[in-house]
């Protein structure tokens, strides 16, 4: 608070409020005043007329023609007070100081009067006796209310005290405290440990999405017994299992919304060609657990931060993602899932008016679209491959740095305001510095193919013309055309060094006009050669279609003969000004390399978002992404609405505890796995699944936390274990997307297929696969389709039979250890004896007792059937 | 709820079917015709007047102006302000304007008081002389079987109102059982070879609602709408199994084997909602492998019905078959047949900021006929009686024309969101037929007579079916008194 006074007066400024109809802005203060009140605010006190003076706010149009009353006054001065003490004068802290006076000086204090549902602020009107009389009760429920625990998502992350609620044998650590207090407050009581075997499988799945081995289950279980760390070690060895990045990669793809590209034929219509780099940047990220805020500003200014890292490149895959075809949709999306995924602020309204729930203007939204107005999407080089339509890395980079951001009226592109263009900028509401600094960038920014390696590509190609080279004239063309490709780069990097004019570069200019003419001589005379030879074969295919009177053959060979003999024509013509120009004075003037140019500076417009985003006073960044990982852990988030986190979302069930896991998250450096760590050795994930009577009366939605919620299996977790327990997995990692067609026939894991607009994995979707357009958390639903892509898909079927014919292997057929063997493949459990006995019978076609070894096609139905169990898509 | 492990276990056989008899009895699974065991407060309560319902939501709010509700004061005084009529003050009155909205300091929405006139005509149809706008001609035709309710409002003034309409919660408050949901709670299957829920088209988008619309929140996702496509040629994936030669008794085997494990494993988590879904799901997927693609096969249906539906039109042909797949599904027992139209990915089409009358007049087109001739296609085989239709939407929109900031009323071509007065349309299932019930205000602003919370709408709605909302109840979950609504005993004939 630097100077209280002064911020005070601005945001009174902005409470210009027009009664009776005060629908124009909404005044922050209001908005302060009504939240800390909540329910118990009456009717009729939400408005101006509270602290102002209602008869003259008729065409007020500034403070000075619309006064306070005695209670607004009072309110204002108070902040000043608060403000000379060095303390906080929100507009809480003014309500609180002020609670017991009395304003308007009518004997009524002013708590008591706003809870009784007449002004503070004016003594025409006092709450009845009867009223008074019941206040007694509201004053102590609403003092309970205002002091539970202020959630102020608005306001930077101050770490909350952990309650000391929990009896030291059942915490783990601090978060137990925090789950623990709400079960005391509640009257709930929590459940013990999981079995062993039940807490493996939820780890494996949770951590890596692929469950345990039977021998993973019989060391756990024997470990556990001695070992009182064995929990421990199996989560630190899962976390450095590569298939963590690939389990949890794909959760933030949701989050960031990947996409592959997404078109028809050659036209692209959204996201890019080749993302899967940045999809691979996120999975290699993760695995080496790069700090969460450094990946954010990768994600959105690599290029600015980094612009030589063409691997931290791939992370503006991010922006790449969002193009579309439309460039207002463009931008419209960038802001739009920007605030929602790394802010969880929904601005998209703010396009058209002012936001209706949260301090977000509809100025605020351009300046928010300014910061990313003026990049665009290219597709770098990369090693080995010069044809970026076939492999390349889609990035963003700075195409402009003049381009303007108008505000549209009530968001109608075709109504550009442009009397003023609006500078870009953050919501001012959430505090924070926003400093931009133009970067300048170097050479292989703005010229990436300088780059040593496309060079060597270049030569290397050139250099396998001339050995593919049919006959002496193509060899002298391309001899040529490498002569000429060498000197052409020597300049170049002449140029570079600052020795363009130089003697020698004069010399070595010369000499590259003399050999780029030479290979347009050679270039021609093969071309004539070519042209000839193309005449000499369609003159023949004329002659044998004439000879076997084929008029189709006959009228496609004359049109061929036509054309060759218009390239030889041609090619004469280039010949004959190619060996004119071979006696012309030698000079300078030769032909540079093609090659994209792009802008040597960058507008720097989005590493100073990004440096703001990520910075420690930013209230949101670090709540939405711990509530992200809580929610993925737990199957529910904290804050229940994960992508609104302001006046329009829903209230967090344990406001403290994310609060602290944010500040915790910030001060171990970002660091996901240090959180999935944290979060996976607390006791209150370690609790059993199992119901209880009491519990469910008190909280039948699991809302506290006093059991571990089961969850379901994604749709690509689903598809993963059924390649992961069949044996018939492709661990493979990386790479271009596989064509969503083959989902059913690729073995490898579902992260890598395609996903984009028209071209979804139907077997992911059924089970509630992520929307191509947004995915902030997944539903969870069951549906008769979900079993029908279970029992009939060729992915269980086929893995069936596989795993069906490896345990009928390895147990002789044998129904009691086939059995045991199934179901601790497959559920990760023993069987119990009702179970056994069910599929003994089953096995025994009607015979239970068999002991002789059942038949393998009855193997596989069965393994088929325990695909299907509910305890093979449930993760308890 | 009970803590004793017997009862859990009792509850939780009889919730998956399997009754006291417990696993031996398996091998009747598949049979038809099984009565459903049901919890004390499930079956119906009385007597029902309608056999199922078929519910047609417009995503975005439909204008209740320009559909049933005709105000020839919005020309009369078109231009003008709301504040330059005789009607200002009783309009115009925040307290007024406030009092249904849940939290009214959060709804910050400005009260568009230029007038804007009609943007259609309309007409008197039928015995009835109801009246009806020239965007909905042919629901005109249907008009002396229809019921027109004019008096709704809801909560929310953003697209939020979409869950609202069919939970009668607010966004902000999460999902809640839906009408629909509790009509399947309450009555449980009339045919174990379809889904007793099931919907059609693509419902609300992720911004208002989503699955949500259509879910069943605490009552367990056993009680869920089922969507199925309206696709004869691939009316449901992996309906075969791939493996070869699979027989369907084999399969039956199988699905019986896996109910009995289900059910053998389920025993410790007797409340397990997932689990219940799932054992039914599997069920349901059995059957759903022969009955599914036969509802969505047109082929026995005459060309003269199909173009009734508008399926030979382009501009009909999608909600036409939506339509027909609607009265197949009632005809084989469906109790609650939901229909969305107009989903955009956002708010959804019938939201018409701008340019009302190009955009209401395209939607009405599509769906205008659909509807009519679901109508007189149930009338004409006998099924209107026990039939219920109604066509709603989560709001109506504005009397006055959206004027933005920069904008002028003169430039202005929408309405904005209005829920303070819109209107629903009801056909069959027992609901009186040509009148009118309810009404707005002379400008079509605030609902006045008989004023409908949508809670009443679904009251309503199950009254027709044998429910009785306030007998809905379960343990452990509060249900508020907005929730349960109040029958409109008037309209029910």
């Amino acid at each position: 608070m630097t100077a209280p006074v002064r911020k005070l007066s601005l945001i009174l400024g902005l409470a210009v409020c027009v009664l009776p109809n005060s629908a124009s802005a909404t005044p922050a203060n209001k908005q302060a005043f009504v939240r800390y009140f909540g329910k118990y605010l009456p009717s009729g006190l939400d408005t101006c007329a509270t602290c102002h003076v209602r008869a003259e706010a008729n065409g007020a149009e500034s403070l000075d023609e619309f006064p306070h009353n005695s209670f607004g006054k009072r309110l204002s001065a108070a902040a000043e007070q608060l403000a000379n003490d060095n303390q906080n004068s929100s507009i809480r802290d003014r309500l609180i100081l002020v609670a017991n006076e009395d304003a308007d000086g009518d004997g009524v204090p002013n708590l008591q009067e706003i809870l009784a549902g007449t002004s503070p602020g004016s003594d025409a009107r006092q709450p009845d006796q009867a009223t008074l009389k019941n206040l007694k009760t509201l004053i102590v429920e609403f003092g309970e209310y205002s002091s539970r625990y202020q959630w102020r998502p608005f306001e930077p992350v101050v770490r909350p005290e952990v309650p000391n609620a929990a009896s030291t044998d059942w915490v783990r650590n601090p978060i137990d405290h925090f789950i623990a207090a709400e079960h005391q407050a509640r009257g709930l009581t929590r459940q013990s440990q999981a079995d062993p075997e039940v807490l493996l499988r939820r780890i494996y799945l949770d951590l890596t999405g692929l469950s345990p081995s039977p021998e993973a289950i019989r060391s756990f279980i024997e470990e556990s017994a001695t070992n009182r760390n064995a929990y421990e070690e199996v989560v630190d060895k899962l976390l450095d299992d590569p298939a963590y990045g690939e389990r949890w990669g794909r959760h933030w793809m949701d989050v960031w919304r990947y996409s592959d590209w997404a078109g028809y034929k050659a036209a692209l219509r959204d996201s890019q060609r080749h993302i899967w780099h940045w999809r691979d940047w996120i999975i290699e990220s993760l695995n080496k657990d790069k700090p969460y805020d450094r990946m954010l500003v990768e994600m959105l200014a690599a290029d600015e931060l980094t612009p030589e890292d063409a691997d931290a490149i791939r992370a503006t895959g991010f922006l790449a993602r969002n193009y579309f075809r439309d460039r207002d949709a463009w931008m419209d999306n960038v802001v739009k899932h920007t605030s929602q995924g790394f802010l969880g602020l929904t601005v998209g309204c703010a396009k058209c008016h002012d936001h209706m729930y949260d301090p977000i203007s509809q100025r605020d939204y351009y300046s928010m679209r300014a910061i990313f107005e003026r990049y665009n999407v290219r597709t770098d080089r990369i090693p080995g491959m010069l044809d970026v339509a076939k492999n390349g890395i889609p990035r963003a980079y700075d195409n402009s740095l003049t381009a303007e951001t108008w505000l549209f009226e009530s968001g109608d592109e075709r109504r550009p305001q442009k009397d003023e263009a609006i500078p870009p900028g953050v919501p001012g509401s959430l505090g924070g510095t926003f400093a931009i600094e133009p970067v300048s960038l170097p050479l292989f920014a703005s010229k990436p193919d300088r780059r040593d390696f496309v060079k060597q590509d270049l030569i290397a190609q050139a250099e396998k013309a001339v050995a593919d080279a049919k006959d002496e004239t193509a060899l002298q063309a391309a001899d040529a055309k490498l002569a000429a490709l060498n000197a052409v780069l020597i300049i170049e990097m002449m140029e570079d060094g600052g020795q363009k004019d130089s003697e020698a570069w004069t010399a070595a200019a010369m000499k590259l006009v003399e050999l780029q003419r030479q290979a347009a001589v050679s270039d021609s005379r093969w071309k004539v050669a070519a042209g000839k030879a193309a005449v000499a074969k369609a003159e023949a295919s004329l002659a044998k279609a004439v000879k076997d009177k084929n008029k189709t053959n006959e009228s496609k060979a004359n049109k061929s003969l036509a054309a060759a003999k218009k390239s030889v024509v041609a090619a004469e013509k280039t010949l004959a000004t190619a060996e004119k120009a071979l006696t012309a004075k030698v000079t300078t003037k030769y032909v540079a390399r093609k090659q994209s140019v792009y802008p040597e500076t960058s507008n720097g417009r989005r590493l100073a978002f990004a440096r703001w985003l990520t910075a420690p006073q930013n209230p949101l960044a670090a709540r939405v992404a711990v509530n992200h990982i809580w929610l993925r852990h737990f199957g529910q988030p904290i804050v229940p609405t994960v992508n609104e986190f302001g006046g329009n979302g829903r209230e967090p069930t344990h406001p403290a505890l994310l609060d602290w896991l944010a500040d915790e998250f910030m001060a171990r450096n970002w660091s996901m796995k240090e959180m999935h760590r944290l979060i996976v050795t607390s006791a209150s994930y370690r609790m059993s699944s199992l119901s209880d009577g009491s519990n469910l009366a008190v909280d039948p939605d699991n809302r506290f936390l006093w059991r571990m919620p089961t969850r379901r299996m994604e749709g690509e977790i689903v598809r993963d274990n059924l390649l992961h327990i069949s044996g018939r997995i492709d661990r493979t990692m990386g790479g271009p997307d596989i064509d969503n067609k083959l989902a059913q026939k690729s073995m490898r894991r579902s992260v890598y297929l395609r996903h984009a607009h028209e071209k979804l994995v139907e077997f992911v979707q059924i089970f509630d696969g992520p929307s191509v357009t947004e995915c902030y958390m997944r539903e969870n639903s069951v549906k008769p389709h979900q079993a029908l892509a279970l029992a009939n898909s060729p992915l269980t079927v086929e893995g069936s039979t596989k795993l069906a014919t490896r345990l009928h292997g390895e147990t002789d057929g044998l129904p009691e250890p086939f059995i045991e063997e199934a179901y601790l493949t497959i559920l990760s459990r023993r069987p119990m004896p009702e179970e056994a006995a069910l599929c003994r019978n089953f096995l025994g076609n009607g015979k239970p007792d068999s002991t002789t070894p059942a038949e393998l096609p009855r193997c596989e139905k069965l393994i088929n059937v325990l695909f299907n169990h509910n305890d093979f898509i449930a993760i308890r | 709820m009970s803590d004793s492990p017997i009862n859990d276990r009792r509850t939780f056989l009889s919730e998956t079917g399997m009754g006291l008899t417990g696993l031996a009895l398996s091998s009747i699974l598949f049979k038809d015709g099984v009565a459903q065991a049901s919890a004390p407060n499930q079956g119906k309560h009385f007597e029902a007047q309608a056999k199922s319902v078929i519910w047609i939501f417009f995503i975005g709010g439909l204008s209740h102006l320009e559909s049933f509700d005709p105000k020839p004061a919005l020309n009369k005084y078109a231009g003008k302000s709301i504040e330059d009529t005789p009607f200002a003050d009783d309009v115009l009155n925040k307290d007024k304007i406030n009092e249904n909205l849940l939290d009214p300091s959060k709804q910050m929405r400005e009260v568009f008081k230029a007038v804007m006139p009609l943007q259609t005509g309309y007409r008197s149809y039928g015995d009835s002389g109801l009246q009806v706008s020239d965007w909905f001609p042919h629901m005109g035709s249907c008009a002396d079987d229809m019921c027109v309710v004019r008096s709704m409002w809801t909560i929310d003034n953003n697209h939020g109102a979409q869950l609202t309409y069919h939970t009668g919660r607010k966004i902000t408050e999460g999902a809640y059982p839906t009408v629909g949901s509790w009509a399947s709670y309450g009555l449980g299957t009339a045919n174990r070879n379809l889904p007793e829920f099931v919907v059609l088209g693509n419902p609300s988008a992720d911004c208002c609602g989503a699955a949500w619309t259509h879910g069943s929140s605490y009552l367990g996702p056993k009680y869920a709408g089922v969507r199925l496509k309206v696709d004869a040629k691939r009316p449901l994936s992996f309906v075969r199994s791939a493996k070869e030669n699979l027989t369907i008794d084999e399969q039956r085997e199988m699905f019986g084997l896996l109910g009995q494990l289900n059910r053998a494993a389920g025993i410790k988590y007797p409340e397990d909602k997932e689990l219940q879904a799932r054992i039914k799901s599997y069920e349901l997927a059995f059957q759903m492998q022969s009955t599914v693609p036969e509802v969505m096969n047109f082929e026995q249906e005459s060309k003269s019905v199909q173009s009734l539906y508008g399926i030979d039109q382009s501009a009909t042909k999608a909600f036409g078959e939506k339509c027909l797949a609607a009265r197949r599904l009632a005809e084989r027992g469906v109790r609650f047949i939901q229909l969305f139209h107009g989903y955009t990915g956002s708010a959804g089409a019938w939201d018409s900021h701008l340019d009302i009358k190009g955009r209401h007049s395209k939607l009405a087109k599509q769906v205008d006929q659909p509807i009519a001739g679901l109508i007189k296609d149930l009338k004409q085989r006998g099924l209107l009686d026990e039939t219920l239709v109604v066509v709603g939407s989560e709001f109506g929109r504005t009397p006055g024309a959206e004027v933005r900031a920069g904008s002028t009323a003169a430039k202005a071509t929408g309405r904005d969101h209005h829920p303070h007065g819109f209107n629903v349309v009801m056909a069959g299932g027992g609901v009186k037929s040509g009148i009118v019930h309810g009404a707005t205000d002379e400008l079509g602003f605030h609902a006045a007579e008989d004023r409908h919370y949508v809670t009443d709408l679904h009251a309503t709605v199950l009254h027709q079916l044998g429910l009785d909302t306030r007998q809905l109840e379960l343990p452990g979950r509060k249900r508020l008194d907005r929730d349960f609504g109040d029958v409109m005993h008037k309209i029910l004939s």
